[in-house]
């Protein structure tokens, strides 16, 4: 049989190795002066790391984490808020906009036409021509 | 039925409909393991203990989106995991202040005073040991010896490779064993 692994040795000692699989293993450990070496060292490392193992600690989380839940909630429907004012104000301003360009364009039909034969000009931008602009033949 | 002889899955269920009293209890249930596994991973109890309530809020966030495809304390500890290595803090810094105050930590060890010093001086030096592992390490170490993983559940729990945990591990294992080897008695 080949050496054990580390990783096996430190499986058996977290007892994550099955019966009789554990004890094919301790009787080549038996028999191996190195795996039993190796063994020994890491049984001394896995009982020294034990003195953590009896702490106790008498945290309670529920009353902070209740508080966190209970606090995102209202952070969320301020977040909600203010998002829905802005929103508001954005459709005002458009709306807004919108009504008193209606009405401008309304009570002058020639600058109407004129705004869009203007446009419609642009439109044809030139990439060569010193001003952008297409210009007339 | 009580809600103590729930699983952790059917409370998650619960938790998703909105009961308080199945949150609760699955608080209460895990608090301690996961408080000691950020502690252990950081060495400090303040982050640990923001870093365990963060955990929980997550779990209640995302309880309707829950599937139990694994065990459920594989999820908790993957979110505290990362929660920890999220953590940017000088670690060294922090493990020696939780190896100097061990004492906020009690023990059940009862009777012999002298007993009771020795078992907090062995703490110190487990603490100083770890101090020297790094972050990724600690984490091997701490979900093997003290949550009772297996290599292959801590791969699992970490999302790391199977073989990338078994390096760590073995690494880790070899760095504790030379630095408890510097406070004497270990080699007896």
């Amino acid at each position: 049989m080949e050496h054990l692994s580390d990783i096996k040795m430190l499986d058996m000692l977290g007892g994550h190795i099955e019966a009789n699989e554990r004890e094919r293993y301790l009787s080549h450990i038996e028999n191996c002066a190195d795996c039993r070496k190796h063994w020994h060292d890491l049984r001394q490392v896995w009982g020294v790391l034990g003195a953590l193992e009896n702490d106790i600690c008498s945290i309670d989380l529920i009353p902070a984490v209740t508080t966190g839940i209970n606090h995102r909630r209202s952070n969320f429907f301020l977040y909600a808020r203010k998002l829905s004012k802005i929103a508001a104000s954005i459709l005002l301003a458009a709306f807004i906009g919108y009504g008193a360009g209606r009405i401008s364009m309304s009570k002058s039909p020639e600058k109407l036409s004129l705004v869009v034969a203007e446009t419609s000009y642009l439109v044809c931008l030139a990439p060569g021509s010193s001003t952008g602009l297409a210009e007339s033949e | 039925m009580d809600i103590q002889l729930h699983t952790d899955e059917q409370l998650m269920v619960a938790i998703a409909q909105g009961c308080m009293a199945e949150f609760g209890e699955l608080v209460t249930r895990h608090q301690e393991k996961v408080f000691f596994l950020a502690l252990r991973t950081l060495g400090q109890w303040d982050i640990a203990e923001d870093i365990s309530q963060e955990a929980f809020l997550r779990v209640y966030h995302a309880a309707n989106s829950y599937h139990p495809h694994a065990k459920f304390t594989t999820w908790l500890y993957r979110i505290v995991v990362n929660l920890c290595l999220d953590q940017k803090r000088k670690t060294k810094r922090a493990y020696t202040a939780i190896s100097e105050q061990t004492e906020q930590l009690e023990s059940n060890t009862e009777g012999d005073p002298a007993n009771i010093l020795q078992v907090k001086e062995n703490k110190q030096v487990v603490w100083k040991a770890m101090e020297k592992l790094s972050k990724r390490e600690r984490i091997v170490v701490v979900l093997h010896r003290f949550h009772g993983l297996s290599h292959a559940e801590v791969a699992d729990t970490t999302g790391w490779s199977l073989s990338a945990v078994e390096s760590l591990m073995v690494r880790s294992y070899r760095k504790l064993r030379e630095e408890l080897k510097k406070f004497g008695d270990f080699e007896k």
